[in-house]
């Protein structure tokens, strides 16, 4: 794929916004996954040429070059010191932002980001953000057993995801 | 198996049966072997998931802006996949937040671990005592909380993960707060949530992480800062 044949401007618009969940999830920073997305579009606009079509659509290509700039920038955090109100260096960094357990929430939300829109959803509802289905149906007008139903095939997907991702970010996203 | 049993079986798992569901699980269970592997299966995927699960990485697929238009503050018409109120936080208040998070300070002045002896079932004073990992034993630990908030915690091991008792003040009134065991490998595992009430809160958590493999105990404001840590001493018995 080239350049003209890219639209950068179409990509965005249809997974940035997937971008930014997977990054945030995996640094827990929204504002630094903004970022890391605003790169992976620079990289994907500058590397146009060398993306072939044939071995992946777009969105495959872009989370593969967000779990690049992801780990880059988890590492890069670690290097700076966190701003602190009296100027001394604090004891411990949180844990939850070493780049192992960066690249282990990278794993979890790059198999969700693989489901369907409507399986993802259920997920994130019900088991992420724990709301009942009751309340998700009221919302989306879904009937209840639809969204259990959902939720089954939805967990099964992840099983394969997951099993599918062990192997991309072993390497810390490096393929 | 048909949609109903695997609609059943998908609620056992997030933990949304009824009387009337629990009942026709335990039917399905008893005459489809299958059926209880399928919810184990399931089990272990909503457990994988839990590093999801900590507030700061909500996944949350808001409209994102358009390129270049960032810095205007203009955005795109896109709609959300699905966004609720609790999920809709501001971007980022870069010296508040970090701020919040730094001035953390030392109060409880229990220096080191302190392992008493527990309560039977009969709410006899037990004899359970021993170092840090001792099952069934109440171990105090020192808090650092954020101005204004006040904690007491002790954690008890167990076979099944590890249990921490809270007392919390200045919890503000209405807000939710999350409270997660870390690992040692800096995986937060959540143990449940509270509502702040203004005054004391005093509550009792759970949490999937074996107490040799626990770090660090903290309380998350919705924003995912953390007003109260606890750092565990490491299980060396």
């Amino acid at each position: 794929m080239g350049r003209s044949a890219f639209d950068v401007r179409a990509a965005y618009a249809e997974h940035s916004a997937s971008l930014v969940a997977f990054a945030a999830s995996a640094l827990r920073d929204r504002t630094l996954a903004e970022d890391c997305v605003q790169e992976v579009f620079l990289r994907a606009w500058r590397s146009a040429d060398r993306h072939d079509p044939d071995r992946g659509s777009v969105r495959t290509w872009l989370f593969a070059i967000a779990r690049n700039v992801v780990v880059d920038a988890a590492r890069a955090r670690t290097r700076r010191a966190p701003v602190v109100a009296d100027g001394s260096t604090p004891e411990q960094a949180d844990p939850r932002d070493a780049p192992a357990a960066v690249v282990e929430r990278m794993r979890l939300a790059q198999a969700l980001a693989a489901l369907s829109p409507e399986h993802r959803q259920v997920v994130v509802q019900v088991h992420l953000n724990g709301r009942d289905y009751a309340d998700v149906s009221q919302e989306t007008g879904v009937a209840v057993a639809t969204l259990r139903t959902r939720m089954f095939y939805a967990l099964k997907a992840l099983r394969t995801e997951l099993s599918t991702v062990d192997g991309e970010v072993d390497d810390g996203g490096r393929r | 198996m048909d949609d109903a049993d695997r609609a059943l079986l998908a609620a056992a798992a997030t933990g949304h049966l009824d009387d009337d569901e629990r009942s026709r699980l335990d039917a399905l269970l008893a005459r489809d072997p299958a059926a209880a592997a399928e919810l184990a299966d399931l089990r272990g995927v909503l457990a994988e998931l839990e590093p999801l699960r900590d507030p700061a990485a909500a996944w949350r697929e808001d409209a994102s802006p358009a390129l270049g238009e960032r810095s205007t503050g203009t955005t795109t018409s896109a709609a959300p996949l699905s966004q609720l109120p609790r999920q809709r936080r501001p971007a980022r208040r870069p010296a508040a937040l970090a701020l919040a998070a730094c001035v953390l300070l030392a109060v409880g002045g229990v220096g080191g671990a302190l392992v008493r002896g527990a309560l039977d079932e009969r709410a006899q004073p037990a004899v359970v005592v021993g170092p840090p990992g001792t099952l069934g034993a109440v171990e105090q630990v020192s808090t650092r909380t954020s101005d204004g908030v006040g904690a007491t915690a002790s954690v008890v091991a167990h076979t099944w993960g590890t249990e921490t008792v809270l007392d919390l003040t200045g919890l503000v009134q209405g807000r939710t707060y999350s409270v997660v065991v870390v690992d040692q490998s800096g995986r937060a595992v959540a143990a449940g949530t509270v509502l702040g009430t203004g005054g004391a809160v005093d509550c009792t958590m759970n949490a999937a992480v074996l107490r040799t493999e626990a770090a660090q105990v903290q309380v998350l404001d919705p924003e995912g800062t953390a007003v109260v840590s606890v750092d565990l001493p490491p299980v060396t018995a």
